[in-house]
Order: C-alpha cells, then structure tokens, then sequence
C-alpha cells in the first residue's frame, strides 16, 4: 500500500474520536403495500440445467407449408421407395379428362417434381451422389406436364376451327331442329324441351344456370329463337296463343322483353297462356324494348333474375 | 464426371453431359485408362457402349430376365442358364450361378451382409451373340411330351397386351415358323408405385363437348398454356429474322470490280443510230432480193 505523505493532523482528524451509537432498526410495518409487480427478486431465480442446442427442440407443425416439398416428411426417399416404374400420361388418356382434371393433375406433378427437385439437388450437393434416380423420375413427370399444355391446345384450336365451319352450318341446323321439334307429338313433351335445353345450351350458349350465362349477340339471337319455338309449339294446342301469334307480326317475335317473358315461362299451355297475355299488355301499354338496347336490357333482366333467385334461395334457407 | 453444384439446374449443362464425344482415335486410350483405372471389383467384364447404341425396347434385348439361355463361348460353354438380369451400361446378360464369374478381392467398405473374406464371386456379363434361347417344344417323336431346344434365331411378329409387363409386348416366334410362339417369361409381380393411377380412374371420360359457344379451355389458362405471339404462329418474320435467314453479301474481288467497271463503260458508249436514208436503203435492198418471188 501506497503511504501518502500528509500533515500529522490529517489522521487524527480522519479517525473517530467519539464512540456513537448506531440507530436501532425501524420495527416491522404493519401494512406493507407490496410492490404491484415483483420482479428480479433473488428469491425467485432458481438455476435449472442449461437447454441444449440440439434440434429435439425444435418442433415444427405438422401443418408447416414446406412439408409440401418433402414426400411422407423423409429427408430423402431411397431408390426403393421411389416409384421409377410408373410411365408417363399420354396423350389420348389425357385427351378424355376435363379441364378441371387436367388442371388438378398438372399440380399434383408440380408438387412432385418440387419434392424431386429438392432431393436431387441434396443428392448431387450433400450426398455427393452422380446418379440420375430423381432426375429420371422428374423427366416423366415432367413428359406428362408438356402433354397436358399439348391437348389443352389442341382442344382450343378444334374448338376455334369448329366454331368457324359451324357459323355456315348453323341455319340449316336450327331449321332441322326446329322442324323435328315442332312436330313432336305432345306425349313427347317432356322430351323435346330437354332436347331444346340442350339445343340451346349447345348453339347458342343459353346455360340453364343463370350465373353462367354471358348476354351477347349470339346469346339474344337465341333467346328470340327459343321464345318463338315454345309459342309455335303450344299454338296448335291454345286458341288464345294462336290467336296471340296471328296478331304479332309476321308471326314470328322480335322484340327481347317479349322474348324475355317468354322464354322464362315454364313449359306448359297455362304458363305459355299467361305469359303471352304479359306480353300483350306490354304491347299495349307501348313498352318495347330497342333493338340498340337490347343486349344491356337482357343483361339486366338476367341480372334481375339471379338475384331474385338468390334472394329465393336464402328465404328458404 | 463431377457432381455437385447447380450443374443439374441448367439445361446446358445436362445436354453438355450428354454430348460427352470422345474422338474415335483417342477411343481405345480412353477405355485402356479407365479399365486400368477402376477396381477390378468394379470393372465391368464387357466394354461399355456409346448411349445411342444402348438396347431400349424388348426387341433390342430379345431375352428378358427368367429366360433360359445356353452359352455358346467362353469357359462356361454349353452351360444352360437363366438371364438374372440386364447389365444396361454393356448391352451383356447377367446369368445365374450357371454362367461364367470371377473371383475380385474386395475392399472392407464395400463388404456385403455376411461375407466372411475379401474374395468375392462375382457373375460376369454375357454378349448377347454368345447366347441362345433354350425353349421346351413339343417332341414329335414321343407325342405328348416335351423337349429342350436351343433357338437359333428368333423374330417379332405382331403385338399383344402382356398383363404381366403392363405394355404392349411383340410376339416372339422362332424364325421362319411364326406359329411357333416362345412366350415371354411372367415377370415378378410388381405393385404399383406411389404416383401411379389406377387404370378405371385414368379411363374414366370426364370431358364431353356439349357447346359450340363456349370454349372448353377458359381464356386466362390459355395465356399458360400457349404463347399468343409465337414467331411460330405470327406467320410474318421481323427484320431480326430476316437478317438471320440471308446470308451477307461477299465483297467484291479485284477482278470482279475491273470486270463490272468495262461492262458499265461499254454501256456508256453512245450507239449508232439508224438515220432514215438508212433505213430506205435496206428496205430496198431487201425488196431486190424479194421481188422475184413476190
């Protein structure tokens, strides 16, 4: 220790002369507020054994989107479990699936050949292997996925080269079904409309469900056609609708709120009845609808009608 | 070739792999290195072929594994054995313990479960030239029993679906006698892998046209599935293109040029014209000679 030189009085006025009494210990509170949060109290810490760094605890869900690239959640498939024998789809099997399953099948291969692309990639990275197991398997799939892109095309080409040929065809075709349907025997009532929901689904795009239906020309064409059909159908049968056909124009209907009215009337005499008495009233009270306005006039009639039957269905729920 | 890295990633690197062309003279090196080079436990009994002339169909092959052959060659001559398996990287034959082996040393690490000392028995590979198809006909000496034969040579006619192989398989017949059919061996059953689907599913029709309106393929998929603006399909080429389809113009030679340069002078000298007296002359001229005959 240093001994630092000072004047002789400095220790004796630096030490205690004079014994003093210590202040006795306040007593014990009564009422103690406690401390509304009791923290880093020595008390409380207890040591525990360290937590080892291993991943045991690491727990991943079983939900975790990345399983989506491991295949039964192994790091590796073995060459035993890897199915090398399946061959690829061809063509005329993928030919007879709808879009909707080739569409499903297009990504059950691309999750595969996720789960292959990440094992070959570990295979030739980690494991340093040379073989060609996953690639191979990989390449399959991928034969597979180039086919179904293949027929998707080639469905669209026939459809756009079917539609073409079909425009010169179709009056010929709607005069055979006209005529085949007009002359149907009443007994085979039943039939001939299911025949004519078909017919206009088919030609003219006319779906029976609502939501489905896009309005356009060919869509309106078809919607006159259909109404003039059912009034010539039940004309023979009904003095009143014969009566209603004799006085429209031409016999034939032109305008697409008449069409309207009576293309959603169901397919009886009575409903046929009552809809063509709407339809006169109509004529009476001069409502027609422009032949320039008719597409956004049927669009919104349709649209009237989808939420009215939406409003049905949730009523009746 | 090393493995690792990104090299399976790119599409180069795959062709590259594939194009492994080693010049014809070099060839018998090459193989002379690798032969020396590999272990013998390793070394493969026949020299590997080049990968267009590896077998690929049933034809190629012709003996499947568990058809019978005797050997023709070799120490093992006339032994008659069965085809274990497809040696793919030789085009050869692995045949069961009947066929020629070898006894390799092996090394510790590549030990099978059980094997007691380092000397392993080995079955080596057979071409398939010194083989023959060993069949059981029906022996025209003692009717209604069978005999053995050795095919001499065998052709494919037709086809059949074989529900064994799950394909298409030829016929095998012995030659010149098509009626003499060798049936392929019944493979072991096999179940079917994992992506496999099963075959009422995959023969299930689920697509069906019922409208000429309304495309069955719907607009926004199309754009995935086929690239609108194709040069393929665009049927005009752009300047781009067309400067890559014609070849450019070779520059003109010394000899060339002068040759083009006297042409162009000679055009440029002013040519006699014809004056009308001219003209008369000739005409005359030719009335003379004609007159007689007029």
């Amino acid at each position: 220790m240093l001994c630092k030189r000072t004047f002789q009085t400095a220790a004796k006025a630096c030490a205690r002369t004079r014994y003093t009494k210590p202040k006795p210990k306040p007593q014990p509170r009564e009422r103690v507020n406690l401390p509304s949060q009791r923290t880093h109290h020595d008390n409380d810490l207890i040591i525990s054994a360290p937590v080892p760094p291993t991943v045991e605890n690491i727990k991943c869900p079983d939900d975790h989107p990345l399983w989506q690239f491991f295949a039964d959640k192994k790091f590796m498939r073995t060459s035993e479990e890897l199915d090398s024998q399946s061959r690829s789809w061809t063509i005329p099997e993928l030919r007879r699936k709808s879009f909707d399953d080739l569409h499903s099948l297009w990504f059950t291969c691309l999750k595969e050949r996720n789960i292959l692309a990440r094992e070959n990639h570990l295979l030739k990275n980690n494991v340093e292997g040379f073989q060609d197991n996953y690639q191979d398997v990989s390449e399959k799939i991928r034969t597979t996925m180039w086919r179904i892109r293949h027929v998707l095309s080639e469905r669209d080409w026939a459809f756009k080269i079917a539609k073409e040929e079909f425009a010169s065809e179709r009056e010929a075709f709607t005069a055979v079904f006209e005529k085949e349907f007009l002359e149907a025997p009443a007994e085979e009532d039943e039939e001939s409309f299911e025949k004519l929901s078909r017919f206009q689904h088919s030609v003219f795009g006319i779906s029976e469900f609502i939501d489905d239906n896009v309005v356009n020309r060919t869509f309106v064409d078809g919607l006159k056609l259909v109404a003039n059909l059912k009034v010539r159908k039940f004309a023979s049968r009904d003095t009143t609708i014969q009566k209603f056909l004799e006085e429209t124009r031409s016999q034939t209907i032109t305008d697409a709120g008449e069409s309207f009215v009576l293309f959603t009337a169901e397919n009886n005499v009575n409903d046929i009845k009552e809809a063509c008495q709407a339809v006169e009233e109509l004529r009476k009270s001069g409502n027609s609808v422009s032949k320039y306005v008719e597409l956004d006039t049927v669009a919104k009639y349709i649209r009237q009608l989808a939420q009215a039957q939406t409003s049905k269905e949730t009523t009746a729920h | 070739m090393s493995s690792g890295g990104y090299l399976h990633l790119t599409k180069v690197a795959r062709v590259a792999s594939k194009m492994n062309n080693v010049p014809k003279h070099l060839e018998s090196r090459i193989e002379k290195i690798v032969r020396t080079s590999t272990p013998e436990f390793m070394r493969p009994a026949l020299p590997s072929v080049n990968e267009e002339d590896k077998f690929q169909t049933v034809k190629d092959w012709r003996f499947l594994p568990g058809d019978r052959v005797v050997i023709l060659k070799g120490e093992k001559k006339g032994n008659i054995c069965v085809v274990k398996q497809h040696d793919v990287m030789t085009n050869g034959f692995i045949l069961d313990e009947n066929g020629p082996s070898s006894n390799v040393p092996v090394p510790k690490q590549f030990w099978l479960e059980g094997q007691r000392t380092h000397m392993l028995t080995v079955p080596k590979a057979v071409r398939q030239q010194d083989l023959r198809l060993v069949a059981e006909i029906d022996d025209a000496a003692n009717p209604g029993q069978l005999k053995t034969v050795a095919v001499k040579g065998i052709e494919f006619k037709g086809t059949y679906y074989d529900d064994g192989y799950k394909k298409m398989m030829p016929y095998r017949s012995v030659i010149g006698q098509n009626d003499l059919i060798i049936p392929w061996p019944r493979p072991e059953p096999t179940e079917d892998g994992d992506l496999a689907t099963e075959p009422a599913l995959a023969r299930e029709q689920t697509f069906w046209i019922d409208s000429i309106v309304k495309n069955p393929v719907p607009r926004d998929a199309l754009l995935t599935v086929r690239n609108p603006r194709s040069k393929f399909r665009r049927g005009t080429l752009t300047a781009r293109d067309i400067s890559k389809l014609v070849a450019p113009k070779m520059p003109l030679s010394e000899t060339k040029k002068a040759y083009l340069a006297e042409k162009k002078e000679l055009a440029q000298r002013p040519r006699p014209s014809i004056t009308d007296e001219e003209k008369a002359a000739i005409g005359q001229k030719i009335y003379d000679h004609l007159k007689d005959h007029l």
